[in-house]
């Protein structure tokens, strides 16, 4: 039997909860387990006030008009009063265990939710000296049966949707007691025997044992870190953050049938378990890199739901297909009508109807994935079809002038503080490439040589607000000529809720906006901007952006990375980057903000190593900002583990078969091994 | 060990000291304690001290007024508002009520007597304005809680209220944002406020409260909030020290509030306090 007491803690991979008990649902949020299947929150075993556990099963809900994550029996709950000194937890990011410390000599409790096999969660509970004071308090922990064991079940759901079934056995060491206790989760909402199927597992897990779990538990998460490695020489603090959040993104999704993945994840109860933008644009393409069965997943969420999406076209009397803004589990869209704001009004919630960005959003998803995995398979079969029925809803979308030019009207961009606008540029370039996309990739049988004409002929004629004397994009028509007030004028703030402060209508008649808009092409499709025009659209909405949404700063400091302004990128990525571990937002306590640590992932890899996947083969412009030695990076890339680690004057691929980079523009081939290219310091 | 710090032994010791004036708003007052004795548990003694140069035959006959309502009541002499302080201040007494003003017409800050003892006792008092028998019948179950979002005020909320109250009530939290409490980021602002609000009643507020935010001006925004419809009498917390740059929401809510306001004090002033990390700040390692 392995000792808990061998737990070695490397500070470089270990995250401390915090312990002030005002806090407890922050740290709930930031120790949670999940392993893509099933989620735990970092919960005390001991019950108490002010604790808000939790167990969740990916695609589990409840409730037709506003389905809501089912929340399953909590598994963790050990009868003992909580001691008066608060144990310390630590979060060990390269184990995937959540540790707690004891006082003393007392061995440290385990807990994990398996990464290698998705039903089993396990904890190993040292009940020691500092509950013994307590511990007169509660009745005795009870003995297993004949064989030690003792098996609970629990269900939650009215029809028994998720099965908890635990098997714990007790053993004691003078006055010290230790409870094990494995549990099996099953969910789903169909009409299996869950229970059946949990009784058999739950056996097959016992007859494993925990020892041997956790192994196989380690065995795998040490798997994941091989190809999600992220090194930071230089600045231990933001590799750490970065490690935190690339251990949650990988624990976020498996590769295993469908993953709708919510804004929160497992990690908390925030948004019912709801699905936005948030992942297409901000998870699947990283885990594109550090997991592609888990992001190939993710799409198939998508891809199952074009049915839901072509009636939704249908419904707004257009062609193709159209994703809602929020989905969960039957892909129709589940946003919210109305909602009290921050002035307790209640008022309209509108995204719903009319924030369609997002049906481009997961085009691109598609292929970004296709980009990083060269898994061209997926553009076969009802892939392709999402491509071309999403721009089909463009076309049958655009409204065409007297002179030609293709426009959008009446629609909410990323900054949701401008709502009901016209060529937005955002939604109508992302229209653009979802059009020209498909046409190029259209073939006989899945639209007419007319019909994909006029995909090319639309995107053409599509307004995008570019002014080519200075380069600008107006954000949406009419932008220019609203009240040009910067975010400082408002706030000193880095991040402020400019709705909130100002007023809606002021808001809304201003330039601020809430977070990256017309630089969110600058970040996804680089391409499709006018070349050179990052500089200018940096200079001119940066100073304008609140950051009132979590997802902005990331971005930013991507974007500023790739304009070469890294120092300055490093400032944001440090907010971006803490934003859960900070609870920056007040909102950490309802789960941890996956997007963000998406951006944050994808500042490191198209920011400060400026690493893309191109049509011809990968890119990189590394831009380190100066407290920082070196960067390394490992992704898959193509079928094979690649790492690539940048100084500032040069950059190193190691790979397993030989292929082409570009490294600042220039071809070179990546043989097997280390290949290093010089790119000298900072042009 | 003095009056002031001897524990209250049991709920037959609690009171509740009424102080009566022989004036149009007695019976607001009279109302006022008799709802709050029922939130407490407490009896109701009613006080009136007699001033040196009050007249002969004052016009509310306030022997036959506190028997109606069924209040003893002991007349003291002295000055009015020392007398008051120290009478409030004795073991048992769980709260004061006092007349907000005189006359029954509004829109004037609070009295100089309900202002001296509001800032002169350790014990919370309640506020009453004039019109109370208008607007209210009882019992009293819908608090409204203002609540800026630091340890030191809620905690004053928190401990204070709690002891004092002994039915379950209907709390209400308010908080108004303001540059310095206002979330930073809200991708989705009615979930993300939800996510908030219920972040600030776990850190702050009694049990099973709920919460409403407003913007703007603070004292503007409690003020207005302070509604009959809406509850049944307001509780804040404050430092008992007025000034024109202090306690402007006590000072604004009193002026214009038409349900009772219960002011409870701080902890002693020169006592040490802990700052809590506010909702938006936990750091982590």
């Amino acid at each position: 039997m392995t000792s808990t007491a061998s737990v070695h803690l490397d500070p470089a991979w270990t995250v401390e909860l915090p312990t002030d008990p005002r806090l407890e649902r922050v740290a709930e949020s930031l120790g949670a387990l999940s392993n893509g299947y099933v989620g735990t929150r970092a919960s005390w075993e001991e019950p108490g006030p002010g604790a808000t556990p939790l167990v969740v099963v990916q695609g589990v809900y409840a409730g037709r008009d506003d389905p809501q994550r089912i929340h399953g029996p909590i598994w963790t709950t050990v009868d003992v009063a909580r001691a008066t000194e608060p144990a310390r937890r630590l979060l060990d990011l390269r184990g995937g265990v959540l540790v707690r410390l004891g006082t003393g000599d007392d061995p440290p409790s385990l807990r994990f939710v398996s990464a290698h096999r998705p039903h089993a969660m396990a904890m190993r509970f040292e009940i020691g000296s500092e509950h013994a004071a307590a511990a007169g308090t509660r009745s005795e922990i009870a003995d297993g049966g004949d064989d030690g064991r003792r098996i609970t079940e629990a269900t939650s759901g009215c029809h028994d949707e998720i099965v908890v079934r635990t098997s714990e056995r007790v053993t004691r060491h003078g006055a010290r007691v230790t409870v094990e206790r494995i549990a099996c989760c099953v969910g789903g909402t169909g009409p299996e025997d869950r229970r059946g199927e949990a009784t058999e597992r739950l056996a097959e897990l016992d007859a494993i044992g925990f020892d041997r779990l956790l192994a196989e538990h380690r065995t795998a998460w040490a798997r994941r870190w091989e190809s999600a490695t992220v090194s930071i020489a230089g600045d231990p603090e933001m590799e750490r953050a970065c490690r935190f959040a690339v251990f949650h993104l990988l624990a976020a999704a498996r590769g295993n049938g469908e993953m709708g993945v919510g804004a929160r994840g497992l990690t908390g109860r925030a948004y019912g378990g709801h699905v936005f933008w948030d992942a297409d644009v901000f998870v699947l393409p990283v885990l594109a890199a550090l997991d592609p069965p888990a992001a190939r997943a993710m799409l198939e969420y998508r891809i199952r739901r074009l049915p839901a999406a072509r009636r939704a076209a249908a419904r707004s009397g257009r062609r193709g297909a159209r994703f809602p803004w929020e989905s969960a589990d039957t892909g129709d869209d589940v946003t919210p009508r109305s909602g009290v704001n921050a002035h307790g009004r209640r008022v309209p919630i509108l995204t719903g109807e009319r924030e369609e960005h997002i049906t481009a959003d997961v085009a691109w998803s598609v292929c970004e994935y296709v980009a990083w995995t060269g898994d061209h398979e997926v553009l076969t079969g009802e892939g392709r079809a999402l491509v071309m029925d999403t721009a089909r809803y463009w076309s049958s979308r655009c409204e065409m002038d007297a002179d030609g030019r293709a426009h959008i009207r009446g629609v909410i961009g990323p900054d949701e503080y401008h709502e009901l606008v016209d060529d937005n540029a955002f939604t109508n370039v992302m229209a653009r490439w979802n059009l020209r996309r498909a046409a190029a990739g259209a073939t006989l049988g899945d639209a007419t040589a007319a019909e994909v004409g006029n995909w090319l002929r639309l995107a053409d004629a599509l307004v995008d607000g570019h002014d080519a004397a200075t380069g600008r994009y107006e954000q949406f028509a009419g932008y220019w000529d609203l009240e040009p007030l910067m975010a400082a004028d408002v706030h000193d703030a880095e991040m402020f809720a400019a709705d909130v402060l100002l007023g809606v209508e002021r808001t809304r008649a201003a330039q601020v906006i809430k977070q990256a808009d017309v630089l969110m092409l600058h970040h996804l499709v680089p391409d499709e901007v006018a070349s050179g025009s990052l500089e200018a659209n940096l200079d001119h909405y940066l100073p304008r952006t609140s950051h009132g949404s979590s997802l902005s700063p990331a971005v930013h400091a991507a974007l500023l990375a790739r304009a070469n302004r890294a120092d300055e990128a490093l400032t944001l990525f440090r907010t971006a980057a803490r934003l859960d571990l900070d609870d920056r937002t007040g909102s950490t306590a309802g789960g941890l903000h996956l997007a963000t640590m998406g951006g944050t992932w994808q500042a490191l890899s198209s920011g400060f190593l400026g690493l893309r996947a191109l049509h011809d083969g990968l890119h990189l412009d590394p831009h380190l900002p100066r407290p920082w030695r070196t960067l390394t990076l490992s992704c898959w890339y193509h079928g094979q583990i690649l790492t690539i680690r940048a100084t500032h004057h040069d950059v190193a691929i190691t790979c397993e078969h030989e292929f082409t980079a570009f490294v600042r523009g220039v071809a070179g081939r990546c043989v097997p091994g280390r290949t290093t290219f010089q790119i000298g310091d900072h042009p | 060990m003095t009056d002031d710090d001897q524990p209250t032994e049991s709920l037959d010791d609690r009171r509740i000291v009424a102080a009566l004036a022989p004036s149009a708003t007695a019976p607001a007052v009279l109302l006022a304690s008799r709802l709050l004795a029922e939130i407490t548990g407490a009896d109701v003694a009613g006080v009136h001290v007699a001033e040196r140069d009050a007249p002969r035959s004052p016009s509310v006959d306030l022997d036959a007024l506190a028997a109606e309502y069924g209040v003893p009541l002991d007349v003291l002499s002295g000055p009015v508002e020392a007398a008051l302080v120290d009478r409030i201040g004795r073991h048992g007494v769980v709260g004061a009520v006092v007349g907000a003003r005189d006359r029954l017409v509004g829109g004037r800050p609070a009295g100089h007597v309900a202002l001296a003892v509001a800032q002169g006792s350790r014990r919370p008092v309640l506020v009453v304005p004039p019109d109370l028998d208008a607007v209210s019948s009882g019992p009293w179950r819908r608090v409204l809680v203002p609540l800026e979002g630091t340890l030191e005020t809620s905690d004053a909320v928190l401990d204070a209220f709690g002891s004092l109250v002994v039915v379950e009530m209907r709390p209400v939290v308010l908080h108004v944002f303001t540059p310095t409490t206002a979330p930073p980021a809200l991708d989705r602002p009615s979930r993300d406020l939800d996510v908030w609000g219920d972040e600030f009643l776990a850190r702050h507020a009694p049990a099973g409260a709920r919460i409403e935010h407003r913007c703007g001006v603070a004292s503007d925004e409690v003020a207005r909030a302070c509604h009959a419809d809406r509850a049944d009498l307001v509780v804040l917390s404050w430092s008992q020290v007025l000034a024109p740059d202090r306690a402007a929401i006590v000072q604004e809510v009193l002026r214009r509030s038409p349900i009772p306001v219960l002011l409870l004090p701080l902890q002693v002033v020169d006592a040490p306090t802990v700052e809590a990390p506010p909702v938006g700040v936990g750091p982590s390692s």
